[in-house]
């Protein structure tokens, strides 16, 4: 089920991907996948593991084709990585070579931007993220919190439309995970950002999210997109609310079946390789 | 709850730790110290003849007398130029090749166990086919040096350019980097690490090498020079060259490994 709006500032539209492995029957990742984001909005894309979610980040994020369908940005047809997309990856991706501040300008430094206002910049999104006079440390310095939020710092000092997130909070602890989803909902709303994020965790999805599309087991499709009714921010009281527990209960009861199915898939896989 | 102030009585002394701090390096230097005083001591007592064993107090005024009469200079000077020229092509080829093996994954899959097999080899014992290509000619040890430098550099520079995480790569083409600014803006400078590493082991090979040809072709240098202090059964001095040798070594690993700590102290 999909929902189409007007003014959509991107739209996933009849996406579908397989992969060939040799000697094996093609896989199916994504199969004629639709999905719309509107201006502003936050929509977490939730699935079990191996449904799909990380190729439809990909995709949206123009680093590797669709079979079929398109990726639409404002109104144009996507060719690749779009410069209204910024994308924050799951695995550490800063540079350990680069100071927190060398990293934020990173973007900076290729649109040619002088040094003194790059500095200015990467100062303003460094404190924009809570990193404030850490600006001058190597990654290498910081904890796997910090390090995530400067590789948000530098998506973000592209100044992108959409920002595209694929598990950014993955490898963090649960209270961390927490507290920096509060950090993302303050940025989003300081700077009008439109936010999707992929996500397997359900609490995240219902803590940040105004819409959760959730995704089948292979072939990837959007089964069904739930509207969060909660009211922002959302600090512990609202997460603690039986609200909060009704939605995460009615994602739950959807994924249920299809994680259920996707590890009797990969156990099955593993049977056969034996 | 209360907090208690440090006992000043149990804290530990800056001695204590300044000797925590640097255990390994003044533990290694006790037992250099203690076995040169053994070594000096065996020799005084007539343990061991001075015609077979110099003592260090008779290899360091060796040591003196051959700077002082402008011998180890001038071989330090032929050693050091000839391993530079060996380092620089062995850095060119090296990196070249190691470049191309990891653009070229089947030939890099291809030729990594033969470069492991040459590494591994005796290369000194190829040194007459050398020989006859380039005469008893400094171009000689030059050309063995680098072959010797060389492998290390591709072996590693491949390493290194794999071992860039997809993810640095994708990071770069978010930001619609072209492939010719990945590879120079997060490729290299990713790699660059591992790459000096191998820059390291090379230099370390040259030397080596160097060294040892010289030794062999009775050219010049420092290996020259320790081949005629042997014919002429200048004990003192060649122990005192070997010693020489052995410093510059040391020298050698300690700079590379000071540079390569900063390359990734960053990281």
């Amino acid at each position: 089920m999909t929902q189409k709006k007007a003014n959509a500032v991107l739209s996933v539209e009849q996406v579908s991907k397989s992969f060939y492995v040799e000697d094996e029957p093609p896989i199916l990742a994504l199969s004629e996948t639709d999905l719309e984001v509107q201006k502003g909005e936050f929509v977490a894309v939730i699935g079990p593991s191996g449904c799909g979610k990380s190729t439809l980040f990909n995709i949206i994020g123009g680093l590797i084709p669709s079979d079929t369908g398109q990726i639409v940005v404002e109104g144009k047809k996507t060719n690749g990585p779009d410069k209204q997309i910024g994308m924050v990856f799951q695995e550490e991706s800063t540079f350990a070579w680069r100071t927190v501040e060398e990293n934020i300008a990173f973007p900076l430094e290729l649109a040619g931007v002088p040094k003194q206002d790059r500095i200015k910049q990467a100062a303003h999104f460094a404190d924009l993220v809570g990193l404030s006079g850490f600006e001058k440390r190597y990654p290498a310095e910081l904890s796997g919190g910090m390090r995530q939020r400067v590789a948000l710092a530098r998506t973000l000092a592209l100044e992108p439309q959409i920002l595209l997130m694929d598990e950014p909070f993955a490898a963090l602890d649960e209270q961390t995970r927490m507290l920096l989803g509060e950090k993302i909902t303050e940025i989003r709303e300081a700077l009008d950002q439109t936010v999707l994020l992929i996500t397997h965790n359900i609490t995240e999805a219902v803590q940040l999210s105004d819409r959760v599309a959730i995704m089948s087991f292979r072939p990837g499709v959007i089964k069904r997109i739930l509207d969060i009714d909660l009211p922002r921010p959302r600090g512990p009281e609202t997460i603690s609310s039986d609200k909060f527990g009704h939605y995460v209960g009615e994602i739950w009861a959807d994924l249920r079946e299809e994680a259920a199915r996707g590890l009797r898939e990969s156990e099955k896989a593993l049977a056969d390789d034996h | 709850m209360t907090t208690k102030a440090p006992n000043p009585a149990t804290a530990p002394s800056k001695m204590l730790k300044y000797w925590h701090r640097h255990m390994s390096t003044l533990l290694g230097l006790g037992i250099f110290a203690a076995l040169l005083a053994l070594w000096e001591t065996s020799i005084s007592l007539g343990w061991i003849s001075k015609f077979v064993l110099t003592p260090p107090s008779g290899i360091v005024k060796a040591l003196i007398k051959l700077t002082q009469n402008g011998e180890l200079t001038g071989a330090l000077f032929t050693t050091l130029s000839i391993l530079a020229a060996s380092l620089g092509l062995a850095m060119v080829i090296g990196i070249s090749i190691g470049y191309l093996l990891y653009r070229n994954q089947l030939w890099g899959k291809a030729f990594e166990p033969l470069l492991g097999a040459i590494f591994a080899s005796p290369l000194p014992l190829m040194f007459p086919i050398f020989l006859v290509l380039f005469g008893r000619t400094f171009y000689a040890i030059i050309f063995l040096a680098t072959i010797y430098g060389s492998i290390p550099i591709i072996m590693n520079t491949r390493e290194a350019l794999l071992s860039v995480r997809r993810t640095l790569i994708w990071v770069g083409r978010s930001f619609r980097l072209s492939e010719t600014q990945i590879f120079w803006k997060i490729i290299v400078p990713a790699a660059a690490p591992l790459m000096f590493s191998g820059i390291r082991m090379g230099l370390i090979y040259a030397l080596l090498g160097v060294v040892a040809f010289e030794f062999l072709t009775d050219l010049g240098g420092l290996g020259r020079l320790l081949s005629e202090l042997n014919y002429k059964f200048k004990i003192p001095e060649s122990f005192a060259l070997t010693a020489a040798t052995v410093m510059l070594s040391g020298l050698v690993l300690f700079i590379t490994g000071w540079i390569e700590r900063s390359i990734s102290n960053s990281r």
